[in-house]
């Protein structure tokens, strides 16, 4: 039987890269310069170097002008982290309350969302669950839960929620029993 | 409720500074608390209902009572001044509860 001749085994692998990238798997080895760490839309970066949202953040943070603004956007179109991400650009909190496939996010000033535990509990009959809201500051210590943060996750009969801060860091708090 | 990765899995170091440190158990496990995989700060137990009504426009955090880091594998604690007052124990309740190498 004849014996086909191997091909060398660098040209193996262009061919191999070759064909991943047209088939969009592996581009970042064909120009990693162009796919390099933006720090755009990352919570930290925006805190800390004034980096810019992303397209997605800034087309919320386009429904929500001012304080109270309320927006409603599919579950997939928002996440927490873009929440921090908002609150290191413009400096105040925002809560995120999710039904189903939609997410409700409200937005409040530098020291407090306009949701009492009254409306936490309309919002709750509505069939919404309380995701979160974020604290601006960059410290852990502003990750720590009030009164008034654990009263509303009372009302939402719920055992957990998170706080985010500036920087994408945040912590899980929970009620008393 | 407290509850987390870091409580589960040094429960029984954070009881065992409970009984060497005369502070309830019971009532460090029903009060409230924030937590992440490095810290676990324990609130007090009280929630002032007044300060309650304003939901999330109240700012002011819960004062904690016991705060627990984890560093280097291993927990530091850190006791405040309102830690005997939310989870201290009577000597009664010490003396019949805690083991008598603990009471010692």
């Amino acid at each position: 039987m004849r014996r086909v001749p191997e091909e060398p085994l660098v040209r193996k692998i262009e061919k191999k890269l070759t064909d991943g990238a047209e088939n969009g798997i592996l581009p970042i080895i064909n120009s990693p310069i162009e796919n390099r760490y933006s720090g755009v839309g990352v919570p930290s970066d925006i805190y800390n170097h004034g980096k810019p949202l992303n397209n997605r953040q800034q087309a919320l943070l386009d429904k929500l002008p001012e304080y109270n603004s309320r927006a409603i956007v599919g579950k997939d179109d928002v996440s927490m982290n873009d929440l921090s991400a908002l609150t290191a650009k413009e400096g105040v909190e925002f809560a995120m309350f999710t039904c189903g496939s939609k997410r409700l996010v409200v937005r409040g000033n530098n020291e407090h969302v306009n949701i009492n535990s009254m409306r936490a509990m309309v919002l709750k009959m509505q069939g919404y669950k309380w995701s979160g809201h974020t604290h601006p500051g960059n410290s852990k210590i502003v990750l720590r839960s009030s009164d008034g943060d654990v009263m509303v996750l009372k009302a939402f009969n719920q055992n957990v929620s998170v706080i985010y801060n500036s920087v994408g860091e945040y912590q899980t708090f929970t009620k008393d029993t | 409720m407290v509850t987390g990765r870091l409580f589960k899995k040094y429960m029984n170091e954070i009881k065992e500074y409970c009984a060497e440190n005369s502070l309830s158990f019971d009532r460090l496990c029903k009060s409230p608390c924030c937590f992440d995989n490095e810290q676990l700060i324990i609130q007090r137990n009280e929630i002032d209902r007044e300060k309650g009504k304003l939901g999330l426009m109240d700012n002011i955090p819960i004062p904690s009572t016991l705060e627990i880091y984890l560093e280097n594998g291993r927990l530091r604690f850190v006791q405040t001044d309102i830690t005997r007052k939310y989870l201290g124990v009577s000597e009664e309740y010490r003396f019949v509860t805690m083991p008598k190498a603990a009471v010692a």
